[in-house]
């Protein structure tokens, strides 16, 4: 759930057009994750998920992957 | 108002997918820059969600961060500017910094952010209009009882910056959103410092909801007409079943009291120059039994009344027809899920509002909220009047039906004009008039008062004015031409002409552009040329132009050229007229 959730919020944030998206993405390979993208895909998580990232968080998301195992994380400290 | 924003998510993939699609139709696209010495990207998302969802395209640039001096470029064609000078980001610290100054050194920050703003308002304020956020210290002052430097800065800044308020520059109070939605919602401290921005999303989609509406405002879209009902709208009750003796909206009870505070806003608009309109399934003598005796509003200030049991749909069209505004300017508030959906499903253009009848206490606040739905800053004379002339409107329409042809119902109206070119006085409701007429405009060109001032200083153009009245009374100011004249070549360009409905079907759109020909021909002119945009309601210019004899010269999917030799005088259908014109300029 949390993952197919993630991967919608990337395919809009990044305009990604591939029905496929592959978990492995990160921000070398995605011409659209440049700084301003980064921050909305931080805001956008933020608000799907019903989170808050530390700033630790916001470094390390540096691909999808990744992502799904932050939000992963807090969810189960969240819950 | 805002709970059925989508999430930011998806608002990013709707603009990215609609801004293609209005591309596409080749729609005209409205250009906005905003300025910050904080980084606020999220505003663009929001902002654009929120003009795209009226079909509004709009292209929204963002100035580098924190170089709000250097970066004066602005485009010509950039009609919104928006500015994010915060408190804490006049230098780095400055949140804890200005503590540490003394005197001279506060005063000295205050005297130099002046000059730097006073700057940088007559740089954009030329040709956009500049949305300007009031300082603020909420972010960062947690202080009961004492004054911090900090606050007196603010409060110093702010005072500067209400002597500056204009037309072309307005102020924007966040403290009011940031203590609507609350500080721990609306400041981000980890953005703060991570990245210099300071907002949460939940800040940007409040303020560019109230943004938008003002651009939209500000370019003609906005609200111009209350639609009403009556049972649980006006009063609490339902007149044929609990009796008139039954309904309550009295000062003192509840629920009355939230009733009778209803009535008074509504009161509030009515004297703005919001047309009222009432639309209600009951016995039209019940409700004027009901207005004699017990509501606070009467119902001579509504402009149009609709009581039978007629569907609401087929109501709303006809007073769309007999005001002569286009539905998207209606604002409808009912009790019934039934009727809201109705209208929502027939006609989505409408704004609709379904009173919060199971929490009574939040109506009152509801009908402030709509409040700022008609805002349109520029209030003149006219719209203090608008009402009234609708009264006027109706009494002419009653005349007409008892005349045979219309030449003979005009020339019983005592028709007087007024003509005036290139009077100064008339700049705010020139551009107002250019701002919002959507029907007879030939150019359907929004402009600012600065450039109409230009106009008029400028002479190769000229601005003719024309104000009107009859027996029944005055309508105003309500028709103008800008055109611009090449004497060397012997032509005229109209570059706006037009007119507002209030005036429609009284010929006079023949005898304003007769007047002017008149002109044109005393300076040797020969030619009229004439751009004629092609909006979606303006269609009666072009007919108008055949009809006076202009003949179509090009054409394509937004503009269509025609032109006109100024010959002899011509003989119209005007000259069995019998209306004075007068000069006064």
């Amino acid at each position: 759930m949390i993952d197919k959730k993630a991967i919608k919020v990337f395919k809009k944030v990044l305009k990604l057009k591939k029905i496929k998206i592959l978990k492995s993405i990160n921000q070398q390979k995605v011409k659209n994750w440049d700084s301003i993208a980064n921050l909305n895909l931080i805001f956008a998580l933020e608000e799907e998920f019903k989170i808050r990232f530390n700033d630790k968080d916001i470094l390390n998301m540096k691909s999808l992957n990744e992502a799904i195992n932050i939000i992963k994380k807090k969810k189960k400290l969240y819950a | 108002m805002l709970n059925d924003v989508k999430k930011y998510s998806e608002i990013i993939d709707f603009n990215y997918n609609k801004k293609r699609l209005l591309k596409k139709n080749n729609q005209e696209i409205l250009k906005a820059k905003i300025y910050g010495n904080i980084s606020c990207f999220q505003l663009k998302e929001y902002i654009a969600y929120f003009m795209l969802q009226k079909n509004v395209n709009i292209e929204i640039e963002l100035s580098d961060y924190d170089n709000l001096l250097s970066d004066h470029s602005i485009s010509k064609d950039c009609k919104f500017s928006i500015v994010f000078w915060e408190l804490s980001n006049l230098f780095n610290g400055a949140q804890y910094k200005i503590e540490m100054l003394n005197g001279n050194q506060i005063n000295n920050l205050i005297d130099e952010t002046i000059k730097k703003i006073n700057l940088f308002i007559n740089n954009i304020t030329k040709n956009s209009l500049l949305i300007f956020n009031k300082f603020s210290t909420m972010h960062f002052n947690i202080n009961y009882f004492e004054k911090t430097k900090y606050q007196l800065i603010n409060d110093k800044l702010n005072s500067f910056l209400e002597t500056k308020k204009n037309n072309n520059f307005i102020l924007m109070d966040i403290n009011q959103i940031i203590s609507e939605i609350g500080t721990d919602n609306a400041v981000s401290y980890r953005d703060f410092y991570l990245s210099k921005s300071i907002y949460n999303l939940q800040f940007y989609k409040r303020y560019s909801y109230i943004i938008a509406n003002l651009i939209l405002s500000k370019t003609g879209r906005y609200k111009k007409v209350l639609v009403l009902d009556c049972d649980n709208t006006l009063w609490k009750g339902i007149a044929v079943e609990d009796g008139i003796d039954k309904l309550e909206m009295d000062e003192i009870t509840y629920p009355g009291c939230i009733f009778f505070e209803v009535q008074h806003l509504i009161n509030k608009l009515y004297k703005k120059g919001i047309l009222i309109c009432l639309c209600s399934k009951n016995n039209l003598e019940d409700i004027k039994k009901i207005f004699k005796l017990k509501t606070y509003l009467k119902l001579n200030q509504f402009a149009d009344i609709r009581i039978n049991w007629d569907d609401k749909p087929k109501n709303l069209k006809k007073i769309s027809e007999k005001l002569n505004l286009g539905l998207d300017s209606f604002v409808f508030i009912d009790d019934s899920d039934f009727e809201i959906n109705y209208i929502k499903k027939t006609f989505p253009e409408v704004t609709t509002f379904k009173v919060p009848i199971d929490n009574l206490y939040d109506y009152p606040k509801m009908i402030r909220e709509i409040s700022n739905l008609f805002y349109t800053n520029l209030l003149t004379e006219e719209d203090k009047k608008k009402n009234l002339y609708y009264f006027q409107e109706e009494k002419r329409e009653k005349t007409k039906s008892k005349f045979i042809s219309l030449e003979d119902y005009i020339n019983t109206l005592k028709l007087s004009l007024i003509v005036e070119k290139n009077n100064i006085k008339h700049l705010a409701r020139v551009t107002q008039l250019t701002q919002k007429t959507n029907q007879f405009n030939s150019s359907l060109k929004r402009f600012s008062e600065n450039e109409i001032e230009k106009f008029i200083m400028d002479d190769k153009f000229d601005v003719y004015t024309l104000r009107v009245s009859d027996k029944f009374g005055e309508s105003g100011l309500t028709a103008i031409c800008i055109l611009k004249k090449d004497i060397k070549k012997k032509i005229c360009v109209l570059n706006t002409f037009l007119m507002s409905c209030r005036i429609f079907g009284r010929k006079i759109e023949f005898i304003f552009l007769n007047y002017i020909k008149n002109k044109l021909r005393k300076l040797k002119i020969k030619k009229i040329l004439i751009n004629f945009k092609i909006g979606p309601r303006n269609s009666n210019v072009e007919s108008f132009l055949i009809e006076y004899g202009f003949i179509k010269k090009k054409n394509n999917n937004t503009i269509a050229s025609f032109e006109k030799n100024i010959g002899k005088l011509k003989s119209n259908k005007i000259e069995n007229l019998d209306i004075k014109i007068k000069k006064s300029d």
